[in-house]
């Protein structure tokens, strides 16, 4: 991911060596919101996941 | 190798003795690590507390093997149970994987009678005394039950009844009919080749419920601090979510497996809110000793909060002369902004080389938490 610079009242690709006091920052892949719906349709199929194989070991043949 | 430790456990009764030798001996042969009071455990040295030498010898061991027959065993008054079923109680406790086998005859009487008997009982004690009877009063209750037979230990009933209460298994067991260990033993295996799998999944959710709990407890507190009269108190807000963001690790990861400890970020130290108006953001509130202004213009490319607003993303910023990271969160149209300082060692070529590592410890370090956050401050996301 780009890596950007703040500096002297513009914003530019940060490259090479940039002065101490600049600002440097990425914008984040993702929002918090996409984290979370990303994360909970994890949590679903590995609950899922979870639960089947559970019922199965603990099946009595 | 570590090999399967199993205790086996049963009453010293003539007709499990034999059950109880070759259950020993055939274990070994298999390749497991069987321990049995008379066979490599018994009361050495001289002294010993037998009981908690049992108990220990079941905490260390992985399965506990109980047989159960007609007999009930040694009753410690004082602990108001007999030693196997202390020893039952340690496996239980200590989460072991309990093989459990009861005579046939036995389990029988016990679910076609005890067990009932045992349940009606116990209610109606309670509801006359207030209070659950205890093991004396339940076994002397047994002793004059003429439904139960005479040559069964009371402490039996006593004993399967709490097994079933726990939801215990409990097989067959076939006085003078063999176990075939080598089947059983394998069936176990596959069972448990089943869940080993499952380990990453389970230590994921048990993440994501930390991270669930966290989020609730930070909403639980800033519900509380809404005011009664109307309105929001969000140097209140800043304050409770900044209290709760705590530094850490920035770690490199190298796909799912493996990932290095690249530097650390400190505690949260304060925090800032924005709101947009016209061509502006203007200054909410703040928490802590942190700088401020009274408003940025939106196209003030020196003011993290206004480039936030721009690029309408979470972003975090990093300078090397305050040695500070500002984690910028945007909503609608506020941008919140929490202060960590960065370690030491942190520069400017460090910051471009992991500031992926950067935001993945800042940003994702609890996204339930940064969403709770956000609908506080700015409402339902869109």
């Amino acid at each position: 991911m780009n890596v950007y610079v703040s500096k002297n009242g513009k914003v530019s690709l940060a490259v090479g060596e940039q002065p101490k006091d600049a600002l440097l920052f990425a914008p984040a892949k993702k929002s918090a919101t996409q984290l979370v719906q990303e994360d909970l349709s994890a949590w679903k199929i590995s609950n899922s996941l979870i639960q089947e194989r559970f019922a199965q070991a603990t099946q009595r043949q | 190798m570590a090999k399967t430790k199993i205790f086996i456990s049963s009453v010293n009764e003539d007709g499990l003795k034999r059950l109880r030798k070759e259950a020993f001996d055939e274990l070994r042969k298999l390749g497991h690590e069987p321990i049995m009071w008379e066979e490599n455990l018994g009361p050495w040295p001289a002294h010993t507390d037998t009981v908690s030498k049992c108990l220990d010898a079941v905490g260390e061991a992985d399965i506990f093997l109980l047989f159960v027959g007609s007999r009930g065993g040694t009753y410690y008054k004082e602990a108001q149970r007999t030693v196997t079923h202390m020893e039952f109680i340690q496996a239980y406790d200590k989460n072991k994987t309990l093989l459990v086998f009861v005579d046939t005859t036995v389990k029988a009487v016990f679910f076609g009678t005890a067990r009932q008997w045992i349940d009606d009982f116990r209610e109606q004690y309670i509801s006359e005394a207030g209070r659950s009877p205890s093991a004396d009063e339940v076994l002397a209750a047994l002793r004059h039950h003429p439904g139960l037979p005479a040559h069964i230990d009371p402490y039996v009933w006593f004993l399967l009844h709490d097994l079933s209460v726990r939801n215990v298994f409990m097989d067959d067991l076939s006085l003078g009919v063999t176990i075939d260990w080598r089947n059983y033993f394998s069936d176990l295996l596959r069972r448990g080749s089943m869940l080993l799998p499952l380990s990453r999944s389970i230590a994921e959710t048990g993440r994501r419920l930390a991270q669930s709990d966290e989020a609730f407890r930070l909403l639980s507190e800033l519900i509380s601090l809404q005011p009664k009269t109307g309105g929001t108190d969000y140097e209140s807000i800043l304050n409770a979510v900044a209290g709760r963001m705590t530094g850490g690790r920035i770690e490199q990861r190298y796909g799912p497996y493996v990932s290095e400890k690249v530097g650390t970020y400190g505690d949260c130290i304060g925090a800032t809110l924005y709101v947009r108006e016209g061509d502006k953001m203007r200054f909410v509130a703040k928490c802590a000793d942190v700088a401020w202004n009274r408003s940025f213009r939106l196209d003030d490319k020196s003011s993290y909060v206004a480039l936030t607003y721009q690029m309408n993303k979470d972003i975090v910023h990093y300078t090397q002369s305050k040695t500070m990271f500002y984690a910028c969160f945007k909503h609608g149209e506020h941008v919140l902004t929490l202060h960590y300082p960065a370690d030491p060692d942190w520069d400017n070529r460090k910051y471009i080389t992991y500031q992926e590592s950067v935001n993945d410890a800042i940003m994702n370090k609890n996204p339930y938490v940064v969403l709770m956050v956000k609908m506080i401050l700015g409402g339902l996301p869109t």
